[in-house]
Order: structure tokens, then sequence, then C-alpha cells
């Protein structure tokens, strides 16, 4: 009986509402209507959508917000002869998070998006975002201290100990 | 009485769900629809099956068996709390030639939807 549903269901095209949120992700913008493979039991009539359908769904809600498509990713990432680790890496995404974006099993956030899109529109590109990773090390709260004059705020960077405070020549080696 | 959802079940669900194991997921159609009544602002579908499997990961998920189904596989109904809000599910596990798990329903409880 249930290879009988299994193989009973006939394939069909049906129209599926996809629902848009907003951009602040609290309502619904609008509904687009996509036709999206499924599958129909005769017997009782109902229709199950398929894996092919449920990536549609999630493509044209990508596609109406903006957000690049899984396989823009890939050919972005092959635009730049990149892994996936290394793609991951230059982001600074977890290891499988690239992954995952490629194959549609998640999409990217629209705000990482932006930083995509403008690698995608070549606004930006690799030896961009690998001179930040080089030219940016982070700045400890005791360096800003001693760059602005203002007292860091309390956090749990470990902190020197005291008399062992580099000069501040050596903090900024660009200050004029 | 609702009792705890047998740990093979939930294994094998959540790897389907979660794209670990080999198998497919087929969502019924007016569950989708659900589920995008429920969640208008949830952007994509894989974000049922994430609700789905986090809640089934759970060792003390509970839920009760479900025998009048079409397809009859091994289905379960319960009733889990997701981004603030509770949601009944009914998820069913099938061995036709491959794995299959298919989603019945992602809807807010209806009347009687107790467990």
């Amino acid at each position: 009986m249930n290879d009988d549903f299994f193989t009973r269901r006939e394939s069909i095209l049906t129209d599926f509402p996809v629902a848009i949120p907003t951009l602040d992700g609290k309502g619904v913008a609008e509904t687009v209507t996509v036709k999206v493979p499924a599958l129909r039991d005769p017997v009782d009539g109902e229709i199950y959508l398929t894996e092919e359908a449920l990536r549609i769904l999630d493509d044209t809600k990508a596609r109406y917000m903006g957000l690049l498509l899984p396989r823009q990713l890939r050919e972005l990432r092959q635009q730049f002869s990149l892994t996936q680790s290394e793609v991951s890496e230059l982001l600074q995404l977890g290891e499988k998070t690239w992954t995952r974006w490629e194959s549609g099993r998640e999409r990217q956030s629209r705000s990482l998006n932006l930083l995509l899109k403008a690698l995608w529109d070549g606004r930006i590109d690799v030896a961009y975002l690998r001179s930040l990773r080089t030219s940016n090390p982070p700045i400890s709260p005791a360096s800003y201290s001693l760059l602005s004059g203002k007292r860091p705020a309390p956090t749990n960077y470990p902190m020197p100990p005291a008399g062992a405070m580099p000069p501040v020549a050596e903090v900024v080696p660009f200050a004029a | 009485m609702p009792n705890l959802v047998p740990e093979d079940w939930r294994k094998a669900v959540v790897a389907i769900l979660k794209g670990r194991a080999p198998g497919r997921v087929e969502v019924r159609y007016r569950a989708m629809l659900e589920w995008q009544a429920l969640f208008p602002e949830s952007y994509f579908e894989y974000q049922l099956r994430d609700a789905f499997a986090k809640y089934l990961a759970r060792d003390d998920a509970t839920g009760r068996p479900v025998t009048d189904m079409t397809p009859p596989g091994i289905v379960y109904e319960f009733i889990f709390e997701h981004c603030g809000r509770l949601v009944y599910g009914k998820v069913g596990l099938h061995q036709p030639e491959k794995t299959v798990v298919i989603v019945f329903s992602a809807h807010r409880p209806l009347k009687g939807d107790t467990l």
C-alpha cells in the first residue's frame, strides 16, 4: 500500500503563492505566484511539493529579495579561482557556511549579500578583501585609549601589565 | 498522552531534514501554505525544515504516533515552540525504495490539537 502511494502519484505543475518578506523581515511585501513541480495523489487529491519545488520557492524569494542565487555564488567563487574553504576564510565565515549557501541549503543574510553583490558587480575585488585581513588587525581597547585619549570601555580583553604599554609611535606607525 | 518520540525515528528524520543522510523531503502543499501563514516573515522553506529538525533533535521531544495517514509510514504529531509561536507538526518517515520524510502539517495548534 505504501509502494502504491509512491508509484500512483502523478507529476503535475501547480501554482504556489510565495510570500516575499518586507525589508525589515516583519511582514509580507507582496505575494507572487510561481509554477512548481509537484506530485498529486489521484486517490485523495493531495498535492506534495518535491525538493525541486521547494528549491524554486526559495529561489523565487531570493530573487525578489535581491539575493545572489546559489549558482551565482558558485560562479562568483570560480571567477576568482577560490575553493569553498578559501572563500569562507576570506569572508570570515564558518567552515561550512559558504558550502550551505552554494548548495541552497541555507541563504545568506541581506546584509552579507551587499558585500557579495559588490564583489559580483566588480566594485571590490578579492585583493581588497585580502588586504583587509592583513592591514587591519583588531585594535585593543588599550591601544584605542592611547590613540584617542579616551578611557577604554571595560571588556574581556587581556590587558598588558602596568608599564608594559608600547609607545604611541609603535602603535600608530603611519602617524605624522 | 504524549510520549517521548523514539530516538531512532527522530535521528533518521533529523538526518534527512538536515541533508546529512540520503533520502528526500516532501512537504504537503497545504502544510507549506500553513507554515507561510504562521510565519509570514519567515524567509525560506529551509527554515521550516530547520525548525522541525531543531525540535526533533531534542532528547525530550514528545509526540504521539498517528496511524491513519496516507501513506501509512511511521508518523508522529507533536506541538513545539518556534520563534515564540506554537506549531503543530505532523511528520512521516516512509521507506518505499528510498527514505522519504513527508511534512504533513505545520500550523498553529487548532482546537482539539492537544497532545
